[in-house]
């Protein structure tokens, strides 16, 4: 049989290397000489013993895997590894809207106050979902009779299980439904069923403020995927005791999928009275699933390193990124790099998933969640993300003799590059426009062509107030101004109307005095010489207090050449790309053959809403985005 | 053909006596019978040996072995064929194709079909072939019949 000098080889892992290892083992004895036939019985013996062998080493590497965060594969070892970093999972959370309501009394009641849990439903294609009130709101009166407030009403399905404690036959209290939303939770612990004296458990948070009497609880994700309650030892925690009843009451949510409806029926009274209004003030958002096995991995070493405590960007980065699922990208800045510099406080930008700007209610609830945690010296501000527009003018030249395209296929291929390009490289916090790399994107979609050439402007936009005000649009990047006095349309702008004189735009002097004027076929007159200024070097600029009673399209928009070929993003500045314009020429006939003036970039489709886009801030600007 | 069928052993092992005197090819008895002397597992050698694993290749279905789907005979397949001359030619082709295939230290000769005994739901079969290492013709047949 096989010598004892002879050695098998362990370290592999495929079937064709275990069967070579086991062949090369046999060769070192005489008595068996036909295991390199595979019909032989020798041959079918190996096959079973590296099956067995492949099998055995394919449940051990998986094995392996799931034993370390980085490379476990399934949802119950991913939580399980995460709940060694002091990490739960972030759990579906309903949509949140605010809505106004007036509710006209038939009788003189001395106040009304909405109930918590008052449903309300929106439709989304042809589906209808539940939102509730989250607590009861107190309604203010009003000198006609009428009360007022505002409702905050979250999506889901309002839920309540009972679990009765017992040391005989202890139960796991586990809400039996998927898409909980663990936010929504309270936990209650009534004495027994003869003794209805309920206590209210709160969610633990610092350990080091628990003893053995704290009234807290413990949420974690089970092996199924499920939400488990958990109470102290009389250590960390009050432990319930035998009869004990525990009371939960939550709300099963449909995550993402209602984010953005503004449209929701009321129930046939409110607070017990029929004559009513809602009005939507706020549109639903911050819906979210479950949290997905990739989103665990990445933020629970993050959370870890945190601890919860939130002193550098990267901390406010990542316990926002983990805990709010509806958020894309977030920018964090000091107060000392602000422009102005706004010493103690930290400004945090958020781009949700869904539209372009968070809601006031979102926002606010967001610096909630941050207050305790917080540096105490630093304030929390929420700012809006800003949106700067890159415009490119793209003109490519092709041979027509290495393409069977003809120029509209041509040109439709380039319109895919450029929103390709921007869909990857551009949209969120901290990026880069390389018109390099962008002019490289579109030379390389197609062989037929010989050459790119692009030219940009940037472009912001915002939407006037109705009063007189001063406007400042923040572009961050230097304007193109080769010397004192040079003209060339650096600045231009849509129209809008003044003191009822309509058709007006904005140029500058070459001194940077911003002028307003009308275009008559004689030339410009000029309406305002001091209609605001513009800083060629930092590219702020500053329209004087003006009440721009009406605008052409839905915004105003304001557009500079650059200096510099390249746009960085700071702060809360996201680049998009808006109102490319694509031509193509034939190289051989210098014939333009296609031009598309409006390519569907994201920059085209992205709105700015009325309510969040101008934000006063405290040197009592107002801020264009 | 009905039901499931299996091979029921060689009914004549050997016609011709191995020309190889030295042993070149050794192999395990697949029904690790003790030998009833040593009470070791049976040594099959050379022509026993090949024998032995012509028909543990007819025997195996398409499939069957791990990681080398096209591997065997793939007779099985044909259990539920009606019995004629296409069947038979099937099967025969099927068995020069698979040894031709995966078992390069034979060649056959001829492949014999035998449905005889189609009354028992059997059916005969005979390969003749030749040892590469030698110019003598041997002969391995076997019954493939229903087991219930």
């Amino acid at each position: 049989m096989a010598s004892n000098k002879s050695t098998l080889n362990v370290s592999e892992l495929n079937f064709d290397d275990i069967k070579t290892s086991l062949k090369t083992y046999l060769r070192s004895q005489t008595e068996f000489s036909d295991y390199d036939f595979d019909s032989s019985t020798l041959s079918i013996l190996l096959d079973v013993l590296t099956y067995n062998t492949y099998h055995n080493s394919f449940y051990l590497n998986m094995v392996g895997n799931e034993m370390f965060l980085d490379s476990a594969q399934l949802r119950n070892s991913v939580v399980s590894r995460a709940k060694m970093l002091n990490y739960v999972p972030r759990s579906a959370r309903g949509a949140t809207a605010a809505l106004s309501a007036v509710i006209t009394p038939d009788d003189s009641p001395t106040g009304v106050t909405v109930p918590a849990n008052t449903q309300f439903t929106s439709t989304i294609d042809g589906i209808e979902y539940t939102f509730v009130t989250s607590g009861a709101t107190t309604m203010s009166p009003q000198d006609n009779g009428t009360f007022t407030g505002t409702l905050n009403i979250v999506e889901g399905t309002p839920l309540q299980h009972r679990f009765t404690v017992s040391t005989v036959n202890p139960v796991r209290y586990i809400l039996p439904n998927e898409n909980t939303d663990t936010t929504s939770f309270t936990v209650r612990i009534q004495e027994s069923s003869s003794n209805t004296t309920v206590s209210t458990y709160n969610l633990a948070g610092d350990l080091s403020s628990v003893n053995s009497t704290s009234k807290i609880y413990f949420v974690q994700e089970n092996e199924d995927n499920l939400y488990e309650i958990q109470f102290g030892d009389s250590i960390f925690g009050k432990k319930p005791i035998d009869g004990n009843i525990i009371i939960v009451d939550y709300r099963i949510t449909s995550g993402n999928t209602v984010n953005g409806t503004n449209t929701f029926s009321a129930p046939e009274s409110l607070a017990g009275y029929s004559n009513f209004t809602i009005t939507t003030t706020s549109s639903a958002q911050g819906g979210a699933p479950q949290e997905t096995i990739d989103s665990i991995k990445f933020n629970a070493p993050f959370k870890f390193q945190a601890q919860d405590r939130l002193v550098t960007k990267q901390d406010y980065k990542n316990i926002i990124l983990s805990e709010q699922g509806d958020i894309q990208s977030i920018s964090v800045w000091g107060g000392e790099e602000n422009i102005p510099a706004v010493y103690g406080k930290v400004f945090i930008a958020t781009k949700p998933l869904s539209g372009a700007i968070l809601s006031n209610q979102r926002k606010e609830a967001i610096r909630t969640s941050l207050k305790t945690r917080n540096t105490v010296s630093i304030d929390v501000e929420m700012v809006d993300a800003t949106y700067l527009y890159i415009n490119p003018t793209i003109t490519v030249r092709y041979n027509p003799q290495t393409t069977s395209l003809t120029a509209g296929e041509l040109n439709t291929i380039i319109q895919n590059s450029l929103i390709s390009y921007e869909s990857n490289n551009l949209g969120t916090f901290d990026q880069k426009f390389y018109l390099y790399k962008m002019i490289e994107t579109i030379k390389d979609v197609n062989s037929s062509f010989v050459s790119v050439d692009a030219d940009i402007t940037i472009e912001k936009r915002f939407i006037p107030l109705t009063t007189k005000n001063t406007y400042q649009l923040v572009f961050n990047q230097a304007v193109y101004h080769p010397h004192e006095g040079h003209l060339n349309g650096l600045v231009s702008t849509s129209s809008f109307t003044i003191d009822g004189i309509s058709g007006q735009k904005i140029d500058d002097n070459g001194y940077g005095i911003l002028r307003s004027f009308t275009q008559t076929p004689t030339g410009k007159v000029y309406r305002n010489r001091n209609f605001g200024i513009i800083d060629y070097d930092t590219g702020l600029v500053t329209i004087n207090n003006t009440l721009i009673s009406a605008y052409d399209d839905e915004y105003l928009s304001v557009k500079v050449k650059p200096r510099n070929k390249n746009i960085f993003a700071s702060r809360n500045q996201i680049l998009l790309i808006s109102g490319a314009t694509i031509s193509t020429v034939d190289d051989n006939t210098n014939n333009i053959t296609s031009t598309v003036g409006t390519v569907a970039t994201a920059g085209v489709s992205t709105t700015i809403n009325t309510e969040n886009a101008i934000a006063t801030t405290s040197s009592g600007f107002t801020i264009a985005v | 053909m009905v039901s499931i069928a299996t091979f029921s052993g060689a009914k004549n092992p050997s016609r011709t006596t191995s020309p190889i005197n030295d042993v070149i090819y050794s192999d395990l008895g697949l029904n690790f019978i003790a030998h009833p002397v040593t009470k070791k597992v049976t040594v099959l050698k050379n022509e026993d040996a090949i024998k032995r694993a012509l028909r543990n290749l007819i025997l195996t279905d398409s499939g069957e072995k791990f990681f080398e789907p096209l591997y065997g005979g793939n007779i099985r397949a044909l259990l539920f064929e009606n019995l004629d001359r296409v069947t038979e030619i099937t099967i025969k082709e099927n068995i020069k194709d698979t040894v031709r295939q995966f078992e390069p230290r034979v060649t056959v000769v001829d492949v014999d079909v035998n449905s005889n005994r189609i009354d028992n739901n059997a059916i005969t079969i005979s390969i003749i072939f030749r040892i590469n290492e030698s110019p003598i013709l041997s002969e391995l047949e076997f019954t493939v019949e229903r087991i219930r």
